[in-house]
């Protein structure tokens, strides 16, 4: 399991230098330059020229990039742009929030996606089992903005119980929680109750109730433990895109996290925030990828990781 | 062993939750506050105009995320603030003219037109309590020079070169008498000389502290002279202002302003609705929404910037001045004003807009003819027709609905138009390097003045267009020699008439009204006609 691990991280290496490189190499194909952006007003060629000498743009891409890598070695991404903020220091102060955000939107999307998943599987073929499953595909298919939309009418303006936007407090966190949750919610459920379907089934299941196994433990026990592989997958890369920000939600609550932080990067060709924010959301994946294959090993004995695993 | 393993991994998931979501300041914490304010992270959210009975004006803004310096960063959402706190030596009144801030009046010109002699105002503070200097406005003028992004507003000051390309530390146009006289020489004569130095660009600042703060001034630090003083900017949250005793020009009414940073515009109004700010800009996607909202329609008021909408042809990719006219005659602008834009905006007469010198009252609509279009598309030996590639700005999301109908209108005149759309940062570069060949683009005047509304199209290198025209370059260097008003009408309409209705390089879409909401309560304020803000006058009964 040791071995392994450190295995994986040591891939984690390889893997944000090559999607640095690849980033680096499309900001420089796709059109766009940050500084024609800086000066649109007055952008004459002198003026630009001059600029880019500051910014160090004038040097050859592959002496910028192997700048960029000595630099990001020591987690120094550089300044940023136009906000001249340090971009660690911006990843910082993102990622405090978007880890608001993503705990609250995943313990609301867990909270209802799992159990509503659960109860569907146990009232399967019944009224309620279709009303849930109807509610889920709305959860997923719904889009956040709209959905956060009609939370901020209803809770924000006409019920006037929560913060319109914001980020001053738990209670501004509620209302971007559930939109953002939604949509992982619709999605838990569905897995949750495929999951569980597949699991009732199974010959231990019927053996359980042989033995005079109560319903409740039979369901908690024996049904939801096996379930969990596919939920685990699917929970732990809903959590990891949650940590990665999300943009819309981001902006229609006026809170400041990651997505909207890349997005302004990408949109002023801020090759420091950019490539620093993308360093971040590729790094987060890996773990996210990581701590979800670890979780296997405990959760069914029979995965072994290492030498000599099956 | 497994289950106190996925225990502790419990227990250190809620610890992380708990510790996520603890404390009630959000990422205010990693900001700093200006040095001798009150605490980053100010609860901006409550309604500052209940506190205490204090009379607090609360704005909707976007987040600027930059420092709050127009000589570094030319938004109009940091000219929305700042215009609060720094002033420049003139302001332009709403009839376009131009009165001294903070000058006794204005300046003695020279004989030749090429010496300017400024007195300041006595006693003026800045608000860190030093008093304004001659030092001080050569400071910020040199220091927008060495900023390079709006430093070409003096290019006309003798030295500006030789500072520009760094051969000069200092600008030599500019000779201090004494602390309060100092005077400016050109290199040519030049009219809209006063007006460019009531551009927000052209504030002024105290050398001393602007030098300490470095790279924390409109961020950490900002002072000026204007009526309020900056309090706190924090990232995201907001920027907070209040009432500079000491002005100089008189007393102000209101106890300050709150800015309030919401990204969202249809969340902006959710929160005026809601009573959490006074004042929002209303953005046109969601302007019909709003406008036939009963409780809103005395709240809702419109003004137009003094600018437009254009359509500008690439005379690289189409030299044919017939080609580009054509163009022009395949726009049915009515049609957009009326259906994409909702009735709020005009049909042109002309790129000059109305109250800027060079406008001509008297020219027609701009107007929509595909079969004369045609005819001239067959005169120019493209009778079978041409492709166009339209390219719009997305941040401009109107654009894309105005290009998508020029697509079907264009047809009728023979014109296969192909929407191109592309973000900011690559609509910058496509423009400057030649890659638009017919773009939808808007200006507006930094200045009242012709020069100002032309500047886009009086470079040949810089142009969108790469349109050039011996005779219009003279005309723009007649109109900035002389300061006879009825002259420069003369000259400017002249220079319009070769740039939109001879040659066709450029041709107005429409003249647009802008709205906003704002709280019936709040008096003395208006809109200015080049999207200025300012607080000064403003009162809530």
């Amino acid at each position: 399991m040791l071995s392994y691990t450190v295995k994986r991280l040591a891939q984690t290496i390889f893997v944000l230098v090559g999607i640095s490189l690849i980033t680096f190499v499309l900001l420089q194909v796709v059109p766009g330059d940050p500084v024609a952006l800086m000066l649109e007003k007055r952008a004459d060629p002198e003026t630009i020229a001059k600029v880019r000498a500051e910014l160090g743009l004038d040097l050859p891409y592959h002496i910028q990039y192997i700048n960029f890598l000595k630099n990001a070695v020591r987690l120094d991404f550089g300044t940023s742009y136009f906000t001249k903020e340090v971009v660690s220091d911006a990843l910082i102060r993102c990622f405090k929030v978007t880890l608001k955000l993503a705990c609250m939107s995943f313990v609301f999307a867990a909270a209802v996606g799992i159990p509503c998943g659960i109860f569907s599987a146990i009232k399967r073929g019944k009224g309620i089992d279709t009303v849930v499953m109807v509610l889920a595909i709305v959860g997923v298919s719904a889009p956040a903005f709209w959905v956060a939309i009609i939370l901020q009418i209803i809770f924000g303006l006409k019920l006037d119980i929560l913060p319109i936007s914001g980020f001053d407090g738990i209670s501004s966190y509620i209302l971007p929680s559930a939109a953002l949750g939604a949509r992982y919610a619709g999605s838990m459920a569905r897995i949750t109750r495929t999951s569980m379907l597949e699991v009732m089934g199974q010959d231990y299941i019927r053996t359980a109730r042989a033995k005079g196994s109560g319903k409740w433990a039979i369901t908690m026990k024996h049904a939801l433990k096996n379930a969990m592989i596919p939920i685990v997958t699917l929970v732990g890369t809903d959590f990891g895109y949650m940590l990665t920000g999300s943009m819309l939600i981001e902006k229609v609550f006026s809170i400041p996290g990651i997505g909207k932080l890349a997005v302004d990067a990408m949109s002023n060709r801020d090759l420091p925030l950019l490539e620093g924010t993308v360093m971040y959301i590729a790094f987060i994946f890996v773990i996210v990828n990581l701590i979800v294959d670890l979780s296997y090993a405990f959760l069914d004995p029979r995965i072994r990781y290492g030498k000599g695993a099956a | 062993m497994r289950k106190k393993l996925a225990g502790a991994a419990l227990l250190c998931a809620a610890m992380l939750s708990l510790a996520a979501c603890g404390g009630s300041n959000g990422g205010a914490d990693s900001t700093a506050a200006p040095a001798g304010t009150e605490a980053a992270g100010a609860d901006v959210t409550t309604p500052a105009d209940t506190v205490a009975g204090a009379k607090v004006v609360r704005v909707a803004a976007v987040d600027p995320q930059v420092a709050l310096d127009p000589q570094q960063y030319t938004y109009s959402i940091v000219m929305k603030i700042t215009d609060n706190i720094s002033e420049a030596l003139f302001t332009t009144q709403s009839d376009g003219t131009v009165t001294p801030t903070l000058l006794t009046g204005m300046p003695e010109i020279s004989e030749d037109q090429l010496t300017y002699t400024f007195e300041l105002l006595p006693d003026v503070k800045f608000h860190n309590g030093e008093v304004l200097k001659s030092s001080d406005v050569k400071y910020s003028y040199e220091r927008l020079i060495k900023l390079a992004k709006m430093g070409n507003l003096l290019q006309n000051v003798v030295g500006y070169e030789e500072m520009n390309s760094g051969a000069a530390d200092e600008l030599a146009g500019f000779e201090i008498i004494d602390d309060t006289h100092f005077t400016i020489t050109l290199t040519k004569p030049y009219a809209p000389f006063t007006s460019v130095l009531s551009t927000a660009y052209t504030a002024i600042y105290p050398q001393a502290a602007c030098e300490e703060a470095g790279d924390t001034w409109g961020m950490q630090v900002l002072y000026g002279t204007g009526p309020f003083k900056l309090d706190s900017y924090t990232t995201s949250v907001g920027a907070t202002l209040s009432r500079f005793d000491d002005y100089h020009g008189g007393a102000v009414k209101l106890d300050g302003v709150d800015y309030k940073f919401i990204e969202d515009v249809n969340t902006q109004v959710l929160e005026y609705q809601k009573g959490n700010v006074d004042y929002v800009d209303v953005d046109p996607s969601i302007y019909p929404v709003y406008s036939s909202n009963p409780d809103l329609a005395d709240q809702m008021h419109g003004f137009q910037p003094t600018g437009n909408y254009s359509l500008t042809v690439n005379c690289k990719t189409f030299p044919d001045a017939k080609v580009r006219e054509a163009i022009a005659l395949s726009v049915d602008r009515a049609a957009v004003c009326e259906s994409i834009l909702h009735g709020t905006a005009t049909v042109p007469t002309s790129y000059i807009p109305a109250g800027i010198i060079g406008h001509d009252s008297s020219l027609p609509e701009f107007e929509y003819n595909p079969e004369r279009a045609k005819q001239l598309l067959a005169e120019a030996g493209y009778a079978d027709g041409i492709d166009l590639r339209v390219t719009v700005n997305t941040k401009y999301q109107g654009n894309v609905a105005i290009a998508t109908a020029f697509q079907q209108q264009a047809k009728a005149a023979g014109i296969n138009v192909e929407v191109e759309q592309v973000d900011s940062a690559a609509w910058s570069d496509m423009k400057l390097n030649g890659g638009v060949d017919c773009g939808i683009s808007n200006w507006y005047v930094d200045y009242s003045d012709p020069e100002s509304m032309l500047y886009p199209m009086s470079k040949t290198d810089t142009n969108s267009s790469f349109w050039h025209n011996a005779e219009y370059e003279q005309l723009m260097l007649d109109g900035i020699a002389t300061t006879d008003t009825a002259k420069r009408q003369e000259i400017y309409a002249k220079a319009e008439h070769i740039m939109t209705r001879e040659d066709w390089a450029t041709t107005p879409l429409y003249n647009e009204t802008k709205f906003y909401l704002l709280n019936p309560a709040i008096t003395g304020f208006e809109m200015d006609a080049t999207f200025r803000m300012f607080w000064k006058d403003a009162d809530i009964q």
